[in-house]
């Protein structure tokens, strides 16, 4: 029999990362918090670009994804992937750098988005510079990663790992696809899809980076602080087997289901909307086998905190992921989409399944990284139960809010006509119930403050420095072989062999990417097609740099640019909006959410100076609108000097601009704007030749016209 | 219940499954929950085959026959064309003018000025007309119609028949009104032509 060896775990990268979990966790609440009261009380930006709706929400949602959850990830793998491969992390250089670098990738984040620098493509907001870096640290974690697996002392890999991989690998894929753009300029880009390819792309990248970075994750450390916490076995190793591959195969096909009723070719839409209902099973497999593992110990839900989040962290998933095929249903969507409703489903599942999974995972590790008890298990049930509160109180609120402006906007009278045309009523409407949601978003965070208070106790009761926790093991390859004693096929070979098993989930995942993206590129082709018939007109320099800046603001968190093939969608906004119509649209714009009304066809609705007036100051046009002013584009000046070059890399990506139209760039867009400001000056308004106002008001002209 | 027991997976745990001393039992999966999984595979298929192979309709042919029943719907229900006797009568009514001045004020004033001064759209006190002379019937049919290409958007299918009439007679109340701050003239001066 070959010695036992003894060897360390890497405890320190684990502290840091449950520090930064937490640090982090407080700047995405609040910043929740502050866009959430932003809506029920509009003037809350006082003006200032950095902090107004458009630019923050980007940050709350990225702060809340990969700086909260990721971190909480990062730190709940290190420990558990240590543990259960008996081994420490292969490198800890690499682990540190992994650590710093996704560090400085959040606050490089912090430090664009609220300044505008935005690819405008949700949870792919970063530009080029930080996407490459991430590229860089996730490379590096799965590298850390894989070559801890190799290392293991341990014959089979636990099912948590199966679920690392499979995040690892997938995670990756998506980023590099989704973010692939032409730079234009040291901080900005232009994505190399355009359009509905763009919508695919991004949504195949939006959905499954839910499901793998918000899911697989979560269910690997499920399935390690669950077993840990109740001291129960697994209820099912088969049922783990089937739904881990169910889920990886199936998960990755349900993109489109985000884009239901658009433009995007109806089989891919089928295609989405299939592939959403069988995974309803599959996720309900994961919690089904942490349900049931704790059954044999219920008793500890009542007394163990950790256990109560644990539990109730599953209870949402299954929740979320029952809501999830629901509402990828096309007559379900038709009310869902665009509202609150998808807001109430994410944050069910970010509140409830991700937030405590990560409550309870925290409560679990601080006394074991620090060699201690919690300071209180008083103060974790208290924080349990606000946090609790917080979530209902934010959930009915958010819920009524999404589903009544959702049956307001489509509901059509007996005479063929919107019972609620003013879309502005719909929103104020729901006023009350935004306040709701922030009371409810205030007790999630008193719950967390109250954890930090105890955290923070627990490690100053601690001894100094903690140090590393020592095991021991016999390296496997000296063990002897054990066969399956179940017979047949089995799964077991592939958990000997970790590599099979990557290679695995990458076709597993790859078969359904390669099918769903399909339509791209035979639609790319359809589309090329047509607008070399119809001699559709590319932006003009001005609209471009009106573009540019409607991106920049992130009107696309408010606004739609997809006009759905529904009754009341035609009723209201006209007709529905084409393929070719965003066929130079880099990044698409089609929007996921409408606070205000779809803007597809706005153009030439209404006049330049009414624009002038509505970005002023929106209520004195639209009573009762919850639109901030945006005072700074009538100050600010269009920056003409780079149009050229991003005509330029326009042209490269295939728009059919001239070599004329390119040198001319920076001339036609002055003379342009000058047209627009005497039109304006002629009503009486004020305004300079330069302003960035002249720009946006000569894009949202253009909307549904191209010629 | 004695013969489970006896097996490994259900209440004894598989023997070599042990990490970090997690264990794992074999349960088999809920009934239940096979069922369905294997319900919404035929679902999928189904609904797949219905839809892009055999007679589902497309997305395109759905909305177009929705919106050819609201087109017949509405056609049916179309609002009657100005009943200039009734306009009229309505405008010697004072309740009927206060009416109007409401849906003006929540609706019209962002463009013309609660007095009807004028801001981005013209000022409709004065003598002078873009789109008709300025009679009741004018005023009725560019309200509810809309002029597409001056940005003033059709007001028919947004509000009540009743509101507007009522803010057509408040609109042709307006004439003769000295506003604070009228808006240069736009149009025909309609007195001239006479």
């Amino acid at each position: 029999m070959q010695q036992v060896e003894r060897f360390k775990y890497d405890d320190g990268i684990v502290r840091k990362f449950t520090i930064a979990t937490l640090a982090w966790a407080l700047v995405a609440f609040l910043a929740g918090i502050y866009i959430a009261f932003e809506m029920a009380y509009y003037k809350l930006n006082f003006g200032v670009p950095y902090i107004t709706f458009g630019r923050l929400r980007p940050l709350h949602t990225n702060a809340a994804v990969f700086a909260f959850a990721g971190n909480a990830i990062f730190a709940g793998i290190y420990y558990s992937m240590q543990r259960v491969l008996k081994t420490r992390l292969f490198s800890d250089k690499i682990s540190k750098f992994h650590f710093w670098g996704w560090q400085l990738i959040i606050v490089s984040a912090a430090l664009t988005l609220p300044f505008g620098f935005t690819q405008g493509k949700e949870y792919a907001e970063l530009e080029w510079p930080i996407d490459i870096a991430i590229t860089v640290v996730w490379v590096a974690f799965g590298y850390n990663m894989i070559r801890t697996i190799l290392q293991r002392r341990v014959k089979h890999i636990y099912v948590a790992v199966w679920f690392y991989i499979a995040t690892f690998v997938t995670v990756a894929v998506l980023h590099v696809v989704n973010s692939l753009s032409i730079p234009f300029s040291l901080i900005k880009s232009y994505p190399v899809y355009a359009g509905v390819s763009d919508a695919l792309v991004q949504w195949w990248y939006g959905h499954n980076a839910v499901a793998f970075f918000l899911t697989t994750p979560f269910l690997g450390l499920m399935y390690y602080f669950i077993p840990k916490s109740v001291n129960r076995p697994v209820y099912s190793y088969r049922l783990s087997v089937v739904h881990f591959w169910t889920l990886v195969f199936i998960y990755i096909w349900a993109g489109p289901h985000h884009l239901l009723n658009t433009a995007v070719p109806d089989w891919a839409q089928t295609v989405g909307m299939a592939f959403s209902v069988m995974l309803w099973i599959p996720s309900w497999g994961g919690m089904i086998n942490g349900l049931l593992t704790i059954r044999g110990a219920w008793d500890k839900v009542r007394t163990e905190p950790v256990v109560k989040f644990l539990a109730v962290a599953t209870i949402f998933y299954g929740m979320a992921t029952f809501e999830g095929p629901l509402l990828a249903i096309k007559s379900v969507s038709e009310i869902g989409h665009y509202t609150d409703w998808i807001i109430a489903h994410v944050h069910s599942g970010a509140l409830g399944w991700n937030g405590f999974l990560s409550f309870g995972m925290i409560y679990y590790l601080v006394p074991k990284l620090w060699n201690t008890e919690l300071y209180s298990k008083r103060l974790a049930n208290v924080h349990f139960w606000v946090g609790t509160l917080g979530i209902l109180l934010y959930l009915i609120a958010i819920y009524t809010a999404g589903i009544t402006q959702g049956l307001m906007l489509r509901e059509v009278s007996d005479a063929g006509r919107l019972a609620y045309p003013d879309f502005v009523s719909s929103v104020t409407r729901i006023i009350p119930l935004y306040w709701i949601r922030g009371v409810g978003g205030l007790c999630y965070l008193g719950g967390f403050i109250v954890m930090l208070y105890n955290v923070r106790m627990t490690v100053k009761l601690a001894a100094k420095n903690p140090g590393d926790t020592e095991d021991e093991a016999v390296p496997y390859q000296a063990k002897e072989s054990t066969a399956d004693p179940h017979g047949g096929f089995s799964h077991r070979i592939l958990e000997a062999a970790p590599m099979v098993l990557t290679v695995l989930v990458v076709v597993a995942i790859g078969t359904g990417s390669l099918i769903s993206l399909a339509p791209m590129f035979a639609s790319s082709s359809i589309v090329e097609a047509n607008y070399k018939a119809q001699m559709l007109k590319p932006y003009t320099a001005l609209e471009l740099a009106g573009r540019d800046i409607y991106v920049r603001e992130g009107c696309y968190t408010c606004h739609s640019q997809m006009i759905r093939k529904t009754v009341s969608d035609v009723l209201r906004f006209g007709n529905p909006s084409t393929i070719e119509e965003s066929v130079f649209d880099r990044p698409f714009q089609w929007g996921s959410r409408r606070i205000g009304p779809d803007l597809a066809r706005v153009g030439s609705k209404y006049p330049d100076l009414w624009h002038y007036r509505h970005m002023m100051n929106p209520q004195e046009v639209v009573n009762g609108s919850i639109m901030p002013s945006y005072g700074w584009l009538f100050k600010d000046k269009i920056d003409y000097a780079i149009l050229n070059k991003k005509l330029d890399v326009m042209k490269s990506l295939g728009v059919p601009y001239s070599e004329n139209d390119v040198e001319t760039a920076e001339d036609r867009a002055r003379s342009d704007a000058a047209k627009i400001a005497e039109g304006l000056r002629a009503d009486g308004a004020q305004v300079k030749d330069d302003s960035e106002i002249l720009a946006l008001i000569s894009y949202l002209q253009r909307l549904g016209g191209a010629k | 219940m004695s013969d489970s027991k006896q097996e490994p997976g259900f209440d004894v745990p598989l023997s070599d499954h042990e990490y970090d001393g997690i264990q794992e039992f074999n349960n088999p999966a809920p009934f239940w929950w096979q069922l369905a999984f294997y319900l919404s595979i035929v679902f999928a298929i189904g609904y797949y085959a219905y839809y892009e192979i055999g007679m589902g309709e497309s997305s395109d042919q759905r909305i177009t026959e929705a919106m050819y029943k609201i087109k017949q719907i509405q056609n049916a229900n179309k609002p009657q064309g100005p009943d200039e006797k009734e306009l009229n009568a309505m405008l010697a009514q004072a309740e009927s003018v206060d009416a109007g001045k409401e849906v003006f004020i929540s609706k019209c004033a962002a463009c013309h000025a609660p007095d009807g001064g004028g801001l981005v759209g013209p000022n409709l006190t004065d003598q002078y007309w873009l789109h008709g002379k300025g009679g009741i019937s004018d005023i009725y049919k560019v309200v509810r119609d809309g002029v597409a290409d001056k940005g003033m958007p059709p007001w028919g299918p947004i509000l009540k028949e009743t509101e507007l009439k009522s803010v057509v007679v408040f609109v042709k109340s307006l004439e003769g009104r000295k506003p604070a701050a009228p808006k240069a003239p736009q149009g025909v001066d309609v007195t001239q032509e006479k």
